[in-house]
């Protein structure tokens, strides 16, 4: 259970921060996102990135919660960027 | 993309020769300046001798890669070489002159 | 050479790439497959399914095989029976390079049939099944994946731009090279941590400059200080009688502080002999390098290897991080998923290359250079994932009672390879080797937990379910899943005809 919200807690991180981006907003929301939404997901996505940090470590501890976090933290990329590819028309 | 000036004419065989003095400056004289780059940091690091000899072994590898790297961005072949040995030979001398300073406990 | 640092670096990563790729793929299957080593050593042993190993490990009934199979071996070892791996393994090795193995059930001590197991890829991952010049292949090839590493981040220009991107639908070279992209980059980090450490492993064998510059070259003083292990030399006369090793495994646990994993006979024909034990790496990221050692005639206490120091703590650190034998089966499952992204990054890597010579691979025959890349692609990354799969399928077919039976799963393995990759080399010249080695793939794959059905009474899906042995379960549900993933490729190549490259030829590209 602990991985599973750590692991979304890290998509929700790259979800975040990737809607920052035109390219990626566009699709999904028909337009780019105005310059304080920019500001604002991308802060949050870096917030939430660090959460999902602390989530591990305070998790699994000093040793094993980073390597846990990168492993979720990859995987969450590829599961997200794999989405986005489903989803974009 | 910024625009490239064209390549000046070099005959094919001499293209190829120095893609192969490349490939052989990142192989064997990247490996030479790991070898003494190690050798080096064997006397150079502050640690118990038997922790320098890992850390500075460990280390090899990033030396050896940042070296075939810096080969294939070097302006010549000569050039790559000429750096690679330098560098590598100087930095094995050192522990050479002074075999007392790398193997100190 | 080339007019810019961006045009030397793609040409370094291009070609260390190709040189490197077919091997690294093979090493990258392998290392995926071994993330799970040992839990298919133990589906491979259908006659074990539905034990326990007990609570204590027993080395005794390895060590009496060991003495009748190799009474003058230089040294016979054997790991205890876990929950991950329930057969008791033994080795005994002679001092001319020989080695005998042999499975015992861990509580009966029975010999169990042997297979080559999970430990087959673990070694074809690092050595290709070549010994030391292999060993030297594999680290050459570690090399060249990170000098390609450093230079594709060189050279990706957009490469935060790009993180998200993936456009499967643009098709043909966009659609790879993104999925290239993608798998290279948001696993980065791994990539680069795999490489690194892979080599670091074996850094004694390939790094010399530190340990002539500190000792002289005396490898032996090098040991004794890094790790403190204990060697005592021959003294010419036989050995009176071997003591327990059973009677021994609860000392060596309390001194150790830790389970006993595994246990040894140094030179066990020689009065000398010594009786070691050592722990599993499953308690900390660092391999626990820790051993104590009795003496073999009278089983007393002689020594125990000191706490390593930070460099040597290093070492076992990064040699920890790849072996990922910590963080229970989830972090495997993590490792094994980054793997793939792994292998998905080199193969599409591969057509990447391929596909941006696609008029001049076409127009050049079979027998040419690009002839070799174009049937090396398929027979390596079609091929392989067919041969592993046929091992699996020979691990059910073969007689039990088959002699060499391990030998003969590998045989399986190396001829599926083989009949693959000259299948698949030949079917693409008409445009669809492809799909026709995935195809076969997926069938083999999708029919495995039916084999399984019919091949065995207790090892099945529907009975390791029932007994909630969900380690055995997982492997045939994995086959499952990889088999529809397997499909769903063969699928997108359905009614292909020409290779692309003759149709991109045709078009006019």
């Amino acid at each position: 259970m602990n991985l599973l919200a750590g692991f979304c807690l890290c998509a929700l991180a790259w979800v975040l921060l990737s809607l920052g981006l035109p390219k990626h907003h566009q699709p999904l929301f028909g337009r780019p996102p105005a310059p304080r939404a920019r500001r604002g997901l991308r802060a949050a996505g870096w917030a939430v990135l660090a959460a999902s940090f602390a989530w591990f470590v305070a998790g699994r501890g000093w040793e094993y919660g980073p390597v846990f976090w990168l492993a979720a933290l990859m995987l969450a990329a590829v599961a997200w960027v794999l989405a986005l590819a489903a989803v974009a028309r | 993309m910024a625009r490239v000036a064209a390549a000046p004419a070099v005959p094919r065989r001499r293209q190829r020769a120095g893609v192969a003095s490349r490939v052989c400056a990142a192989l064997f004289g990247g490996y030479f300046l790991a070898h003494g780059a190690t050798a080096f940091l064997t006397g150079a690091l502050p640690f118990a001798r038997v922790d320098r000899v890992i850390a500075a072994s460990l280390l090899a590898f990033a030396v050896w890669c940042a070296a075939a790297i810096y080969v294939f961005a070097a302006r010549s072949a000569w050039r790559a070489w000429g750096t690679l040995l330098l560098l590598g030979g100087a930095l094995l001398a050192v522990p050479m002159l002074f075999p007392g300073w790398a193997s100190r406990p | 050479m080339k007019n810019s640092l961006l045009q030397s670096m793609a040409w370094l990563h291009t070609w260390a790439g190709l040189v490197a790729g077919w091997l690294l793929f093979a090493i990258f299957v392998g290392g995926t497959l071994a993330c799970f080593d040992k839990e298919l050593d133990d589906w491979m042993r259908p006659a074990l399914h539905g034990t326990q190993p007990p609570e204590t490990p027993r080395f005794d009934a390895a060590m009496a095989w060991a003495r009748e199979r190799m009474p003058d071996a230089h040294a016979w070892w054997a790991h205890a029976g876990t929950a991950r791996d329930r057969a008791v393994t033994v080795h005994a090795a002679h001092d001319d390079g020989t080695v005998a193995s042999a499975a015992l059930d861990p509580n009966t001590g029975a010999l169990v049939p042997d297979t080559a197991g999970g430990s087959f890829f673990f070694e074809l991952h690092y050595n290709l099944h070549a010994g030391t010049p292999g060993m030297y292949v594999v680290g050459l090839a570690g090399m060249l994946m990170l000098v390609a590493l450093v230079a594709g981040v060189l050279i990706h220009k957009r490469i935060f731009k790009d993180f998200f991107t993936f456009r499967p639908r643009a098709g043909g070279q966009r659609a790879w090279l993104d999925g290239h992209n993608f798998t290279a980059v948001l696993a980065l980090p791994f990539h680069l941590m795999i490489a690194y450490s892979g080599v670091a492993i074996f850094v004694a064998s390939y790094v010399f400059g530190g340990v002539q510059a500190g000792y002289g070259g005396d490898m032996a003083k090098f040991w004794e200080e890094a790790g403190g292990y204990y060697e005592r030399e021959e003294v010419g006369r036989p050995l009176p009688r071997l003591h327990s090793l059973d009677a021994l495994v609860a000392d060596a646990q309390r001194r150790m502080g830790a389970p006993v994993d595994w246990a040894s006979v140094h030179h066990p024909d020689d009065a000398s002999a010594v009786i070691q034990f050592g722990t599993r790496h499953d308690r900390a990221v660092a391999w626990d390098m820790q051993q104590v050692t009795y003496d073999a005639s009278d089983g007393r206490f002689l020594h125990q290897t000191p706490p390593p120091g930070p460099a040597f703590r290093t070492y076992a650190f990064l040699g920890g991080l790849h072996m990922v034998q910590f963080g229970g089966s989830a972090l495997r499952w993590l490792y094994f998923l980054l793997g793939l992204c792994g292998c998905a990054m080199i193969a599409s890597g591969m057509q990447v290359w391929v596909r941006k010579r696609a008029a001049r691979v076409a127009r050049a025959g079979a027998l040419s250079g690009h002839g070799l890349v174009r049937a090396l692609n398929v027979g390596v990354v079609g091929g392989m994932p067919l041969a592993c799969v046929a091992m699996l399928w020979a691990n059910r077919l073969l007689p039990p009672g088959l002699p060499a039976r391990a030998d003969a799963e590998v045989q399986a393995f190396c001829a599926a390879w083989i009949l693959a990759a000259l299948w698949g080399a030949w079917a693409e010249r008409r445009g669809h080797g492809w799909r026709d080695l995935f195809a076969t793939t997926a069938a083999a794959l999708l029919l495995l937990p039916v084999l399984n059905l019919l091949t065995t009474a207790h090892s099945h899906l529907p009975a390791t379910l029932a007994r909630g042995e969900y380690a055995l379960a997982a492997v045939d549900l994995t086959a499952l899943a990889l088999g529809l993933g397997f499909a769903a490729l063969a699928w997108r190549l359905r009614g292909r005809r020409m290779p692309h490259a003759a149709r991109a030829v045709e078009a006019g590209a």
